[in-house]
């Protein structure tokens, strides 16, 4: 077999051929169904397929639920809406907890100021001599 | 279903492998045969599992009801950190690890490298008990709390936040209530805040009031579900979400770098999150019906949003081929806002490709880098 041959086999490649008219298939489709799906007729028809879905399954579903509510009540076992509330009732007390939170940092940041304060005042501003203390005295106390 | 098929028909494959070795003499076709069968392994792993995904490491400090708020563990030292930390806000109806997809493809990653001390609010997945959660809870409760210990924790009174999708709707909504609170920097990416040129909003359409019964749908589903959502991001392209995406993956069995990157997005593409009922309806009647925010007519708990009152240094990033949030519904905010230092950047890519796709580590994050690093310090 000769080189121009074989780079003749190689450039006939039936896969890629199909693969590149595959592509060049999808790309037009989807102008196609891009260009559909954006027009006022798709919007009117999932509506109609979306409203004949909730009216169909509502109605359903009000009756499970009821059935539901009253089997549980048989039972003595709570039931969705009283989960629903309990968990309303933890998420206020979370947010109370939350609350109590903020306002602990807060009083937690002024009482490390107002800590800070004296003993930086003191090194700076409270000299013996101004208290009437004795130097040596003060320098026992201070060790 | 189409999990089940593939697992019958990767079975079958076994079965059909042993008996054409028997028929087969050794050494004819076995390598054709063998490549076929890893490639339907290969199909079936990153089908039917979740890829590991949101690694960079991190730690809760702050949490309510479902939400909470995450900080990531720094890796530069504090004296070369930036001093004004990050808050990461994405969407409501889809989980916020696109965020942080996967290691080196992480924008998380990517920004505590850069020396940020990042947080990320993630909003969790709501449940029937929360149908009634609205924008006004998400952005007077939820926000303003973790802001409060991001600030605590951080030691900064200053911070900046970044908003995706819904989660720039909440950013723009809190910044134009709360403009005192310290936020220094607004990043907004792709947001959906102008709603006027409805012809170019598909969602729009097909949510229009005459097609589309807000009130019988929130009162079968209660919240608005996941399922639909993703249906109709879907539906926007269809032939390229539900045949051509397939397709690129058949394509490329044998290359694992793609099939990497399409196991991760697939990951976080079926991992979709319930829509609160509230807030799926003020989404539908508040902004894609009457366009209230870009009006002045949005109210959150009896006040009036001003997004003139928004004073922060603002950047808008805008996705040019953006399908799902065309560039103009986030062109008209930079002439709105109060802020005197304000950027518009267009970067071509998608709705996620520009955060989330191959080349945003290349071109989005370095310039949102570039813009928050000099305002950061």
């Amino acid at each position: 077999m000769s080189e121009t041959q074989a780079e003749i086999r190689v450039e006939v490649d039936p896969f890629k051929q199909w693969q590149e008219m595959r592509d060049a298939y999808m790309k037009s489709w989807a102008k196609v169904m891009g260009d559909a799906v954006n027009s006022e007729e798709y919007a009117k028809a999932n509506g109609t397929i979306l409203e004949t879905y909730l009216t169909t399954f509502a109605p359903f579903r009000e009756a499970q639920q009821k059935a539901m509510l009253g089997a549980l009540e048989q039972l003595n076992m709570p039931s969705r809406a009283d989960f629903v509330s309990l968990a309303n009732r933890l998420s206020n007390m979370e947010m109370l907890l939350d609350n109590m939170d903020a306002k602990l940092s807060q009083i937690h940041q002024l009482a490390v100021a107002a800590a800070s304060r004296p003993v930086t005042e003191a090194k700076s501003e409270a000299k013996p001599s101004d208290r009437g203390i004795p130097a040596k005295a003060a320098n026992k106390g201070t060790r | 279903m189409a999990t089940d098929t593939i697992a019958q028909f990767t079975a079958m494959q076994g079965k059909l492998q042993s008996f054409t070795d028997m028929l087969t003499p050794p050494g004819v076709g076995t390598a054709d045969f063998n490549a076929l069968q890893e490639k339907f392994k290969t199909l079936n792993t990153v089908l039917t599992t979740d890829a590991a995904i949101a690694q960079t490491p991190k730690e809760v400090i702050w949490t309510l009801n479902k939400a909470k708020l995450y900080r990531y563990i720094p890796v530069v030292p504090k004296e070369k950190r930036h001093p004004v930390p990050l808050l990461l806000v994405f969407a409501l109806m889809n989980r916020p690890y696109i965020l942080d997809l996967r290691p080196g493809h992480s924008f998380v990653e990517f920004m505590v490298n850069q020396g940020y001390d990042v947080y990320l609010m993630d909003w969790g997945y709501p449940g029937i008990e929360d149908k009634e959660l609205k924008f006004d809870d998400y952005t007077l409760e939820y926000l303003p709390r973790a802001i409060r210990k991001l600030k605590e924790v951080s030691g900064a009174t200053e911070f900046s936040m970044l908003g995706w999708c819904i989660g720039a709707i909440l950013s723009t909504i809190y910044s134009s209530l709360r403009p005192d609170d310290g936020l220094r920097n607004l990043i907004l990416l792709t947001a959906p805040l102008d709603y006027s040129q409805k012809e170019q909003i598909t969602f729009g359409r097909w949510t229009d009031e005459r097609y589309f019964d807000l009130d019988k749908v929130l009162a079968v589903f209660g919240n608005m579900p996941g399922g639909m959502i993703d249906y109709g991001a879907k539906a926007l392209k269809p032939v390229e979400n539900y045949v051509g995406n397939y397709l690129r993956l058949w394509d490329n069995l044998d290359n694992p770098k793609v099939v990497e990157a399409w196991h991760a997005m697939n990951t976080w593409v079926t991992d979709g999150v319930d829509l609160a009922g509230g807030v799926f309806r003020q989404l539908i009647d508040d902004l894609y019906r009457h366009n209230r925010l870009m009006q002045g007519t949005m109210m959150i708990r009896g006040q009036q949003v001003d997004v003139s009152n928004l004073r922060a240094n603002l950047l808008t990033v805008i996705a040019e081929q953006d399908h799902i949030v065309p560039p103009c519904q986030s062109e008209t905010i930079i002439t709105k806002v109060g802020s005197t230092d304000k950027t518009e950047l267009r970067i071509p890519g998608g709705h996620i490709g520009v955060m989330a796709g191959s080349g945003a580590s290349k071109h989005t994050w370095p310039q949102i880098n570039a813009w928050l690093s000099a305002r950061s310090q």
